[in-house]
């Protein structure tokens, strides 16, 4: 059964299926913070969280939390000859800082320190290698020498020896070089914007074994880890993500489906190619559209969808396509529905139950998330914008409960997660208000004036509970009329006449606590009076 | 949709959703203009739209602004098991533990070795470890004939993962031993820099040489890979210089794999440390030889980049904790406890706990104590006298640290089993372990899962 990681205010908390939490213990000195929200990945059962915590923090099944990535060593170890041993020659020393876990295995190690002075010339002598430094970093546990072999060029090092814990600063070793271990030192290791809290990793996604990242800093390049690791980071790992210093944002987004995945900036869609190091590159995927917040990136059934500057935009194997031009455009082409200027800040979910993609946007004239749209995967239509009067979400997503059963959420402000309560209609003791729209109605002849006679309309049948119907009739810009009561206990009920008018439009709203309500369908009959010369 | 009749008939609310790009004049029936809190329903209800449902509270308490979260899809809670293996005339093969406190006997997985299956005069009573990495405990088993007897079989090793258990290996013979002649048993298997290691005891040569072997096991494919020569007095063996003298503990530091050795002969010929870099050296580096009445290196740790060995003593030589410098390379007296009796003494359990060292210290009948060591370079104290917690006098046992606790297996002299435990900062007797184990015979190692 599942867990969660919650960034929540300033801490980080383990949830569990049944929604007790405890916050976790945070290496000393790390912070999670109120200014940036965290960002997560998950990667050979661990959990990195980036973005939202002072420094990059990998969580492993156990709850724990470690730095991601160690600060490497800042001085180089020395080497002096001693004792009597079998080493002859000059040599070099490096090393890194480590952590193991229970059962020793090395689990996180930094970049190296700076290479060592070249040693004095050993003769028949073993080393003592000191000023090896201690990591300021609690969880580090061991520090890993490295050295060339004798009469080396000076750039292959091998694994030397492990220096265990995070107290003494030398050690005495002899060890010939037919004893080094046959593979060099790691060229994978490094250390990525947040190691330290003069940067951040702005968002993270697991593709490929790999991790793949934008840095706070270094925005116009695509960072992504060695192979299956947390913690290396080489910096020759960086693909540019054209056009470099094109615009303030950089990489603005990553979408992982399938074997692909794509980079966008505000603008265009770059698709990442390859499989390994010497070959990573990027190819232009679209042009002219791009992510404008990488929280709205979503992959259901191989599809990814995202949140572009004029609309949604959905990536699968057709391409890049619009899933706004034909219905809902204006909703992200005017200012009459949304905070555009907020855009960067929406997020979005998948509903497993309904298979929907709901984008979280602030209203017209708002600066907090306060709106949601809903995308029907299956019928591609749109309903919507969707509020609620009981919280501010602040996140989106799905957990699974005790049973396992997969639950739609919605994170909040307040500090609560909210699930979807079917049959239930009621937000927190608050009304859901209900209110539809339809067309304006003109019987195919819309210059004609018409006698819209007494509508049927059919609704689900419910304990109780009234819908209000508004009919408009008239021109376009038709007030509306005084409202019709349609009992929900009923079936069917047939209203009143309408009017006279060229259109009819009828407006459907229920506003009522813990009361459902479905609207099954209406007739209008009506007959033409004729065609009105001015 | 024209309607010659003259009757709008609009039932495909739930259809065609919002639709603001077309003029309200040519928007299809079913189309929308808004539809707020709306949602489509499949649920005998595809062409209907209805009020959303309702969004109730998920968790009991507050979190502060949530601003993200992630569904882990790992186990919510991971279980600790700690298990305890014993031997006795009952069917019960191990007693368990969830949470330190209450203990169950349980007959599954089969039984480790038992201790009478350990050869030798000297440490035979003495919980040898159990190797745990990755969900699973792997460990010697107790379902073979050993050897001498007729029919005697190979040891095997098997392993458990809380449901399923089964058969990994079995110790091949040495053959510094004979052909024919199967390895007696497995004396000590742990868990190190990522690998389990194992020593085994394979008999006398006919030289009467102990002999005995180290070897790691790859759990992926279920093979024991042999690490340096053999200990014994055939070609290519590690000669360690004295007949009596074989492989019995492990530990881990610098990179290398430490081996203390063990005088089973009942003679008081000084125990040797050695080392060896796994799938590096090809033989095994000698790096102490203890003092002369000292028999025995029963455990090792390592503590803040120093390696520890707890070492037995017989006469009336005080046994001791030796610590290798990291300058010099040198080992050194850390700890030693004068001893009452001219018995055995010894110093077992190493384990950093609270990045403190901790050892038990027992000499039979006469000393039963928990010491401890708070920063290398100080003096050991004493942290618990056990004869006064549990009034008696016994043998203490292996070490293991679970959570937030150290634990200490303790046999007493009378046959009655226990386990103490360290938990926020107080020692106390696991009364529940005693009530259990009553009816088995002895603890022979414990693990935890």
């Amino acid at each position: 059964m599942s867990f969660y990681l919650v960034h929540g205010g300033t801490s980080l908390y383990k949830m569990n299926p049944d929604g007790t939490s405890s916050a976790i213990a945070l290496p000393t000195g790390v912070t999670m913070l109120s200014t940036r929200p965290a960002r997560m990945a998950i990667l050979g059962r661990s959990v990195v969280v980036v973005n939202g915590s002072s420094i990059n923090l990998a969580v492993d099944a156990f709850g724990v939390a470690r730095p991601m990535s160690l600060v490497p060593p800042a001085t180089p170890p020395i080497l002096a000859a001693t004792g009597a041993g079998t080493l002859n020659g000059k040599f070099l020393a490096k090393y890194t800082f480590g952590i193991k876990n229970e059962y020793g295995k090395l689990i996180s190690e930094s970049a190296f320190s700076p290479v060592s002075v070249e040693s004095a010339t050993l003769v028949n002598q073993i080393f003592r290698a000191y000023n090896v430094q201690n990591s300021p970093q609690s969880q580090v546990n061991v520090r890993r020498l490295y050295r060339t072999t004798s009469g080396a060029d000076g750039t292959a090092f091998f694994p030397w020896v492990d220096i265990e814990g995070n107290t003494i600063h030398e050690v005495l070793d002899g060890l010939p070089d037919a004893g080094l271990d046959a593979v060099a030192a790691r060229t994978d290791l490094g250390s990525p914007p947040g190691t330290s809290t003069d940067s951040y990793l702005e968002f993270i996604v697991e593709w490929k074994g790999r991790l793949w990242a934008k840095g706070s800093r270094d925005i116009d390049n695509l960072l992504f880890s060695s192979d299956g690791t947390l913690y290396g980071w080489p910096a020759a790992n960086a693909i540019p993500v054209k056009p470099v210093g094109g615009d303030q944002y950089g990489c603005t987004g990553l979408i992982r489906r399938r074997d692909e995945m794509a980079c966008g900036r505000r603008d265009m869609l770059w698709k990442v190619l390859g499989s390994n190091e010497t070959d990573f590159r990027l190819v232009t995927l679209v042009e002219g559209t791009g992510i404008v917040s990488h929280d709205t990136v979503k992959v259901y059934r191989d599809i990814g969808r995202f949140l572009a500057e004029d609309g949604v935009y959905q990536w699968g194997p057709a391409g890049v396509e619009s899933l706004v031009d034909e219905d809902v455009a204006p909703w992200f082409t005017t200012d009459d529905f949304f905070n555009r200027s907020q855009f960067p800040n929406a997020f979005a979910r998948i509903n497993p139950n309904d298979v929907t993609y709901d984008l979280f946007l602030a209203s017209a004239g708002q600066t907090t998330i306060d709106r949601w749209i809903s995308y029907d995967i299956r019928s591609k239509k749109w309903l919507g914008p969707h509020k609620t009067a009981a919280f501010t979400p602040s996140d989106g997503g799905m957990i699974r409960d005790t049973n396992d059963v997969r639950l739609a959420i919605i994170a909040a402000s307040d500090g609560y997660f909210y699930k979807q309560t079917p049959g239930v209609y009621t937000d927190l003791a608050s009304a859901i208000d209900l209110d539809i729209t339809g067309k304006a109605h003109s019987g195919d002849d819309p210059d004609t004036e018409h006698v819209w006679k007494r509508p049927t309309v059919y609704t689900g049948v419910e304990a109780a509970g009234t819908l209000s119907i508004t009919p408009s009739v008239g021109l376009l810009t038709a007030a509306e009329q005084s409202a019709i009561s349609h009992d929900l206990t009923k079936e069917r009920r047939v209203h009143r006449r309408l009017g006279v008018g060229r259109l009819a439009k009828l407006r459907f709203r229920n506003n009522e606590n813990n009361q459902g309500c479905t609207i099954l369908g209406y007739e209008i009959p009506f007959h033409p009076l004729g065609r009105r010369n001015r | 949709m024209a309607n010659p009749k003259g009757k709008i008939a609009c039932f495909g609310l739930g259809e065609k959703g919002v639709n603001l790009v077309k003029s309200p004049l040519h928007l299809d029936d079913g189309e929308l203009t808004s539809a707020q809190n709306a949602e489509f329903f499949r649920n005998r209800g595809r062409g209907g739209i209805r009020k959303r449902s309702g969004l109730a509270r998920f968790n009991a308490s507050a979190l502060g602004v949530i601003y993200r979260f992630l569904n882990i899809p790992l186990p919510a809670t991971v279980t600790t098991t700690i298990l305890a293996a014993v031997e006795g005339t009952g069917v019960e093969t191990w007693v368990i533990s969830t949470n330190g406190t209450s203990w169950a006997e349980a007959t599954a997985p089969v039984r480790p070795s038992r201790a009478t299956k350990h050869v030798g005069v000297n440490f035979t009573g003495v919980a040898r470890k159990i190797a745990s990495l990755d969900g699973r405990i792997y460990y010697p088993a107790d379902d073979f004939t050993q050897y001498p007897a007729a029919n005697h079989q190979a040891p095997p090793i098997r392993f458990y993962d809380g449901s399923s258990q089964g058969e990994v290996c079995q110790v091949p013979n040495n053959p510094s031993v004979g052909d024919t002649t199967n390895a007696y048993n497995v004396e000590c298997m742990q868990t190190l820099n990522g690998t389990i290691y194992l020593t085994t005891y394979d008999g006398l040569s006919a030289g009467a040489q102990q002999c005995g072997r180290v070897f790691n096991l790859d759990v992926r494919t279920g093979t024991l890979n042999q690490i340096g020569p053999s200990f014994g007095d055939g070609a290519g063996d590690t000669n360690p210089g004295d007949v009596s003298l074989r492989p019995f503990s492990i530990g881990w530091a610098l990179g290398r794999l430490w081996l203390g050795m063990m005088n089973d002969s009942g003679s008081l010929v000084a125990a040797k440390i050695y080392s060896i870099r796994p799938g590096i050296d090809a033989a095994w580096t000698l790096e102490a030889t203890l003092a002369a009445n000292e028999p025995i290196v029963v455990s090792f740790a390592e503590y803040r980049g120093q390696m520890y060995a707890g070492c037995g003593a017989g006469a009336l030589i005080g046994p001791r904790i030796y610590v290798r410098a990291a300058a010099s390379g040198a080992w050194a007296q850390s700890d030693q406890t004068a001893k009452v009796n001219s018995t055995y003494g010894f110093y077992v359990g190493l384990v950093v706990y609270n990045d403190e060292l901790y050892a038990g210290y027992f000499e039979t009948g006469a000393k039963f104590i928990i010491r401890k060591l708070s920063a290398p370079g100080g003096a050991w104290a004493t942290d618990r006298d056990l004869n006064t917690l549990l009034g008696l006098f016994g043998s203490v046992g292996d070490s293991i640290v679970v959570g937030s606790a150290v634990y200490y297996v303790v046999m007493s002299g009378s046959g009655s089993y226990g386990v103490v435990r360290k938990n926020a900062g107080a020692w106390a007797a696991v009364a529940d372990f005693v009530t259990v184990i009553g009816s088995a015979n002895g603890v022979i190692g414990y693990t935890v899962l």
